[in-house]
């Protein structure tokens, strides 16, 4: 399970929003809490490709510097797919890491779809959705 | 030399759930051959099978990367192992391997490919109307993997039904027909979504639910959906595969959305109710729907697929009985009330009105003008005063199910203008049909013919077998 404020679930569709028609994209930052992952905070990355997005690694030294220091560490990315659903496209399974989260937020859900979901890679190379919690505020 | 290796949180459930570890090591590439030894599940995450470094693992030595295995680290360096974290909509969504089997014939075909599975796997294509239509469509899409398949229906599943609509069972007699729908879609392609509407489709939630769709396909068999369903294709500019049967008589086309050409291009304006009538009352041959729907789903997913040539711009006939197909070119009217260059109609409007149908599903007892309910008609019947009780239906209708033993006698829709001079215009004339459609036709034809003394029953026989009589046979 996943924990996501609120705030951040609304900050995530405002930055999809305006990085349209790119995909926005950056770090999670978290901690494992009773079992489950508490977002902390996020780390934007500049994107201005529609289809794809990187975050560099001097972006990842950093922030996972800078989460450790408080505790936390990064613990996945979110990306946004502006004219998809939020599933996983194969770019994404064949770049992805098993263990971290991956956050996709839609540019258009499927019809009674969730416009964010949240994504695990197993070790068979498959994705598993991960539950999604709102947390105030 | 001591050495801090920081492991991501992705590689961290290969190593015990450490965050970071101390390790004495001479070169970069020592310390990671010394992490792996440690924790052996790291190795195939870290390291190809020729040993090397994997390509989308970077290794920093402090504040700069590595430059080989060979780096030489000091006292109190920290490694950190960076993953490269990257993705995007890019190709569509990954398949699971028994997908790749089950869509390998869709593969295999240049035309479709990867590249228009995964266009079928992201689309969403609306079905209105799960029936002799909808069954083939919906069946032919759960196949071919379209990702996501609405369906709207109110209805459930009759006996009747099962004649053409392949997509139910006799079991599932009674199950709302979205519903028996879903579990069977489901058991053709479990990778499939299905989002069932259970709603009559009307001028208020048409937007609404039609708005998440790609494509619309109309599976209904009356005027005011279809008309409804065209405008609202227009008006969100959608692609609408619009397809009809009529006994031996099938027609597909396929509807531009707002740059049409549209349904009413073809035919501004609905027939008089009750000229032709729904299959219900008109019949229809049960694999002609078959031959119909499977068509309206070829079509849909050309459209998603965006191969090959659609029917835009043109309306295929089929005859069954003389196996003829003809093609007709369609253009767009400029003047169309929905799709032309003025439109008049810029939001949706009363379907029931516009197409003239009473709405016959209510069984209210208000003593509409000229209407008699069939609790009222049992009772004037049951005062024995004389009545003149005329069945306008078909001959074929009449044996199905009658009045005849309250005194009804038949004479059919088009017999009327020639027999009626034989009734009484003295006394009390009730007309009935199946559904309250064509009587009230035949009563404004009556009145307009003189006839003062004249009413017909609203809901039609059907009403009176529901509400009066339950062992008669409806259809």
């Amino acid at each position: 399970m996943l924990v996501l404020s609120n705030e951040t679930l609304a900050d995530l569709r405002a930055r999809a929003r305006a990085a349209a028609p790119a995909e926005c994209c950056g770090l999670l930052i978290g901690r494992e809490a009773r079992g489950r992952i508490e977002v902390t905070g996020l780390r934007p990355v500049s994107n201005d490709a529609p289809d794809r997005y990187r975050i560099p690694p001097a972006t990842f030294i950093a922030a996972e510097r800078a989460a450790r220091a408080v505790g936390d560490w990064v613990c996945g990315s979110y990306h946004s797919h502006p004219e998809d659903p939020a599933v996983p496209s194969r770019t994404d399974r064949e770049l992805a890491w098993p263990g971290f989260i991956y956050v996709i937020v839609a540019g258009r859900p499927g019809p009674g779809d969730n416009d964010i979901r949240a994504w695990r890679l197993t070790d068979e190379r498959h994705f598993s959705e991960v539950g999604i919690e709102a947390a105030w505020p | 030399m001591a050495v801090t290796v920081l492991l991501p949180y992705a590689l961290r459930e290969y190593a015990d759930g450490a965050a970071e570890l101390t390790l004495r090591a001479a070169t970069a590439g020592e310390a990671l051959s010394s992490l792996v030894e440690r924790y052996p599940r790291l190795r195939r995450h870290l390291f190809s099978e020729n040993g090397a470094l994997r390509g989308h693992v970077r290794v920093y030595r402090n504040e700069h990367e590595i430059t080989g295995p060979e780096e030489a680290v000091e006292n109190g360096d920290t490694l950190m192992i960076v993953p490269s974290i990257a993705g995007g909509a890019g190709a569509a969504s990954a398949f699971e391997r028994d997908e790749i089997q089950r869509y390998a014939r869709h593969i295999t075909l240049p035309e479709v490919g990867w590249e228009g599975q995964e266009k079928l796997r992201n689309a969403r294509v609306l079905v209105v109307g799960a029936g002799g239509l909808g069954s083939p469509i919906g069946l032919y899409l759960a196949a071919a993997g379209v990702g996501t398949i609405g369906l709207v229906d109110f209805d459930d599943v009759d006996l009747s039904n099962l004649q053409r609509q392949v997509m139910f069972a006799t079991d599932d007699i009674g199950r709302a027909k979205v519903d028996a729908a879903k579990d069977r879609l489901h058991g053709v392609n479990p990778h499939v979504r299905v989002v069932t509407h259970r709603v009559r489709l009307t001028s208020d939630n048409a937007l609404d639910i039609l708005k998440d769709y790609d494509v619309v396909i109309d599976g209904t068999d009356n005027f005011p959906t279809r008309y409804l369903v065209n405008d609202a294709c227009v008006l969100l500019d959608k692609p609408y595969v619009y397809g009809s049967i009529y006994r031996f008589e099938g027609q597909v086309a396929v509807f531009g959305g707002r740059k049409g050409p549209c349904y009413r291009c073809l035919f501004r304006e609905p027939p008089p109710p009750g000229l032709v009538p729904s299959c219900a009352e008109g019949g229809v041959l049960g694999v002609l729907p078959g031959i119909i729907g499977s068509l309206q789903a070829l079509e849909a997913l050309k459209i998603v697929l965006g191969t090959g040539r659609t029917l835009e711009g043109r309306i295929a006939l089929f005859d069954a009985l003389s196996f003829r197909w003809r093609e007709l070119r369609l253009a767009r009217n400029a003047s169309c009330p929905v799709c032309g260059d003025e439109p008049t109609i810029t939001e949706l409007i009363d379907y029931e009105a516009f197409c003239g149908v009473a709405d016959t599903t209510t069984t209210e007892t208000t003593d509409m003008d000229g209407e008699i309910t069939p609790a009222q008609l049992k009772q004037r019947i049951e005062t024995g005063e004389p009545l003149q009780l005329i069945d306008i239906r078909e001959p074929f209708e009449w044996n199905i199910a009658n009045l005849g033993e309250h005194g009804a006698r038949l004479i059919s829709l088009g017999d009327l203008p020639d027999q009626m001079e034989e009734l009484d215009r003295e006394q009390d004339i009730v007309l009935y049909c199946r559904t309250g459609s064509r009587s009230q036709q035949a009563l404004e034809y009556m009145r307009a013919a003189g006839f003062q003394r004249v009413s017909h029953l609203r809901g039609g026989i059907t009403a009176w077998a529901n509400e009066i009589d339950p062992s008669m046979p409806t259809y």
